[in-house]
């Protein structure tokens, strides 16, 4: 019994060693961008908050540029939800409602298509983009961002549609329903908790995103927050309590949707993500 | 669904195709170019550069799988071991990196691994470990590449976790009772039930890493851009400078197609393993 003890207690302390490492860098972005800047450049560095001093964010309020950046990253993010729901849910119904011989290699080129590593297609997307008067706007990088992400989304809706008994189509579609109706009416409610996992998960990748943002977009006044925070590591001058501060801001949304819908990703990312 | 799963479709490997065709032209940018067959495979092939990339890529695939696993395993271990409130509360901050943007965290890092006044260094100078501060992302080429790939797993670790954890819920209670019945002890149990157990899930697990490492981009290119001295310089990275920076488009496409051809092998692979049920 002692031993069993000793075992949970090491299981306990390693468990918390591992919260804090992972605490440890979010806690320090918002500690430095809490100081006075006299004591961001001091060592040995400060490990506990001083009080809060919010002059950084004073500043970047006034500022202004990291509000419009998470304005646009937040535009583009949800635009790419609302396409990625529309186009997934519609493809996943097709997938696995109908009995179209060439579904397989559908799903196969899926699967694929999710593999792919995005720099591999910058080069031909930048030429296209540039032809069709997409660079430099949010709806460009929604569209890109939406092909990049339908096809998880897809896969996974897929797998959650396979799970509702056909019989209950069936049902409808005697009582008159046709078969946009039965997704309307029938699929779609049923799905809420799957839909809201993809929204998601889709929203943390496209918040995220930075490649394409960093080569699509010129103008600064449509930046995405990622770029605009990479930006000041080159810029001479901006102070890292700055830094951290805009950073601090730019975690705010994700943060809280983590916590709201944390049920939906645990089990989304858990069991989902295995089973394409 | 038909027209809209062709869209989908067609609207991905329209790059595709228009990647193949401009990796057989002399493209610099957007002007005229001409055909030049096979050549660039050719150029890219015989570039030292390439090679060198490549080299750079395997090792940080082997480094990140493993040590990513060994990660994902222990924390998904200690999870399970863990009871009650305890339980949701390791989670939540288990989780917690996944719901930083990278952008963000790869700020932090920096300032973190500063050499005059980063918290790490002096963690590692109060504790004895190191007498002189150090160069985390620009002495030695090895030294960064570890250090990138160690702040990708701070980040990326929780998807490991949640999966494998999420995983071993599914292995049958009663194997372990009957193996404490013949009187096994935790290690024993763990590598006769658990790690046979997750043999499947720890295999596909597994080949998608592999695949997710080809896709890994914005850290590196934030912490180091490549350096010091081509040093975390991956296929990927390479291929984004040839084709912003230095505007050689077909080359870049010639070393995606390249890539391709590696990421196409993978999924079968990985097809076949989730085709083993």
């Amino acid at each position: 019994m002692k031993r069993k003890n000793i075992g949970v207690l090491i299981c306990t302390i390693s468990s918390i060693f591992v919260c804090m490492i992972t605490a440890f860098p979010i806690y320090w972005m918002i500690n430095i961008s809490l100081k006075p800047r006299s004591h961001v450049f001091i060592y040995p560095p400060e490990i506990l908050p001083l009080g809060f001093n919010i002059s950084s964010y004073i500043q970047i309020f006034q500022t202004g540029d990291i509000l419009i950046w998470i304005k646009n990253s937040m535009i583009v993010a949800s635009s790419t939800v609302i396409l990625n729901l529309i186009a997934a849910s519609l493809g996943a119904f097709g997938l696995s409602r109908f009995d179209f011989k060439i579904n397989k290699v559908f799903i196969f080129l899926l699967m694929i298509v999710q593999m792919i590593a995005p720099a591999l297609i910058i080069t031909p997307i930048y030429i296209l983009f540039l032809n069709m008067n997409l660079t430099n706007s949010l709806i460009g990088l929604a569209i890109i961002n939406t092909g990049m992400t339908v096809a998880f989304s897809t896969w996974v809706l897929k797998g959650f549609f396979d799970n509702i008994p056909s019989e209950i189509d069936e049902a409808a579609s005697i009582d008159g329903c046709s078969k946009f109706q039965i997704f309307r009416k029938i699929i779609l409610p049923l799905s809420v908790p799957a839909l809201i996992t993809i929204a998601v998960i889709t929203f943390f990748d496209v918040y995220n995103e930075y490649m394409f943002a960093l080569t699509f977009i010129t103008d600064q006044s449509k930046w995405l927050a990622t770029v605009g925070l990479a930006a000041n590591i080159a810029k001479i001058g901006v102070s890292w309590d700055i830094m951290l501060a805009q950073a601090s801001l730019f975690c705010v949304p994700p943060i809280l949707f983590f916590f709201i819908f944390q049920k939906y990703i645990l089990k989304g990312i858990g069991e989902g993500a295995l089973k394409y | 669904m038909f027209l809209v799963l062709s869209i989908i479709t067609l609207i991905f490997f329209f790059p595709i195709i228009k990647n193949i065709q401009l990796s057989t032209t002399d493209a610099q940018f957007v002007e005229a170019s001409k055909f030049i067959g096979l050549q660039n495979y050719l150029n890219v092939l015989q570039d030292y550069n390439f090679w060198h990339a490549a080299i750079i890529t395997l090792i940080y695939t082997t480094i990140y799988t493993i040590s990513i696993f060994i990660v994902g395993i222990i924390t998904a271990l200690l999870l399970d071991k863990a009871k009650g409130r305890r339980k949701t509360i390791f989670r939540t901050f288990f989780v917690l990196p996944f719901a930083i943007p990278d952008t963000a965290a790869a700020l932090v890092f920096l300032w973190m691994l500063d050499y005059q006044f980063g918290i790490l260094n002096y963690f590692l100078n109060f504790l004895h470990l190191t007498k002189v501060p150090v160069l985390w992302l620009s002495s030695s080429p090895l030294l960064s590449l570890i250090t990138v790939i160690s702040v990708e797993i701070w980040r990326f670790f929780p998807l490991h976790t949640l999966i494998i954890y999420a995983a071993m819920q599914n292995i049958p209670k009663e194997l372990y009772e009957a193996a404490e019945i013949d009187g096994a002890g935790g290690i024993a149990k763990f590598f006769k039930i658990t790690i046979p157990q997750l043999k499947r899930i720890l295999s596909i697990l597994f080949v998608l890493t592999i695949i997710w490492c080809f896709r890994r981009f914005t850290m590196i290119w934030l912490l180091t851009r490549g350096g010091p001295a081509r040093g975390t310089e991956t296929i990927v990275i390479q291929l984004y400078k040839y084709a912003f920076p230095f505007n050689k488009m077909s080359y870049a496409s010639t070393i995606g197609m390249i890539l391709l051809l590696i990421t196409i092998v993978l999924a079968v692979v990985y097809f076949k393993y989730s085709k083993q049920e």
